[in-house]
């Protein structure tokens, strides 16, 4: 049986693991159009959103926020709205 | 086909005959929602298939999605709705003769509509990733074709391709015009 320790430093790094949004590479929108919507989303500077939409062409993926869940959902939200494709996890062991 | 900016408009100008049908065909073949793939790529889950996130899987389903839905439904009801407004010089005999407004403040539901056509389109047509041009050129060699199954699918194919390459032109100008 774990300890009460133990059990506060498993909810803690439950707790305190981010939810990622990560955006994934398409063939179909265009590179212009994603820079413009994670300015727009994200409000990132044009250099920011330059890197990341490089990054996302290179790699296949990029992991374009992290933080609280509910900022998460409300981003992946807004870039499915935008047609983009993105996704959300969590690496902790528990929603 | 000529694209200009004016002050509170963008203008999409001296259309030929085939070019409004394609746009035409193109914005009637934006609705995503007649087509499987088209309906799995953009409304994909983001969170996946892990039982892990069964009850945000339950919530997307039930409260954002509709709304995803119904926001791309509206952008492809105000552009249908526009294209009734498309002008035409009363000169007959100019080829290019058509012509489109579209308010800056409409600009992005048409990129929206234009983009839902070009990924159903990718999704169930064969559309090449990157560099068209060899594609392109061995499809006009293939209208040539002696045989008449080989030049229709050609045909085809290339009015595809060509549609699609439209659109995306169109697309990559109206967002230089927002940045």
């Amino acid at each position: 049986m774990a300890t009460e320790t133990e059990i506060l430093e498993e909810t803690k790094t439950a707790i305190a693991e981010p939810w990622k949004v990560l955006l994934h590479n398409d063939p179909v929108n265009l590179m212009g159009y994603v820079v413009l919507m994670l300015k727009n989303i994200f409000g990132y500077s044009d250099e920011k959103a330059s890197e990341i939409m490089l990054s996302v062409h290179k790699n296949g993926k990029t992991v374009v926020w992290s933080g609280e869940k509910e900022t998460a959902e409300f981003y992946v939200e807004q870039l499915h709205s935008a047609q983009l494709m993105a996704t959300i996890e969590n690496t902790g062991a528990s929603s | 086909m000529i694209l200009l900016s004016e002050e509170n408009q963008l203008v999409i100008d001296k259309l030929s005959d085939v070019e409004l049908r394609f746009l035409e065909e193109m914005i009637g073949y934006s609705d995503v929602d007649k087509s499987d793939a088209g309906k799995a790529r953009l409304y994909a889950n983001p969170y996946g298939e892990s039982i892990k996130y069964e009850n945000e899987n339950s919530d997307w389903e039930e409260y954002v999605l509709p709304s995803i839905e119904n926001k791309f439904k509206e952008d492809r009801d105000v552009v249908k709705d526009s294209l009734k407004n498309v002008k035409k010089t009363t000169n007959e005999s100019e080829e290019f003769q058509y012509k489109i407004e579209i308010e800056k403040g409409e600009v992005l539901r048409w990129y929206s509509v234009l983009n839902q056509a070009r990924i159903r389109l990718y999704e169930e047509e064969n559309i090449p990733d990157g560099e068209i041009q060899e594609v392109l050129d061995d499809l006009l060699i293939d209208t040539e074709d002696n045989n008449l199954n080989t030049r229709e699918v050609a045909q085809e194919q290339l009015e595809v391709i060509l549609k699609y390459e439209m659109c995306g032109v169109i697309q990559d100008w109206m967002i230089s015009e927002l940045a």
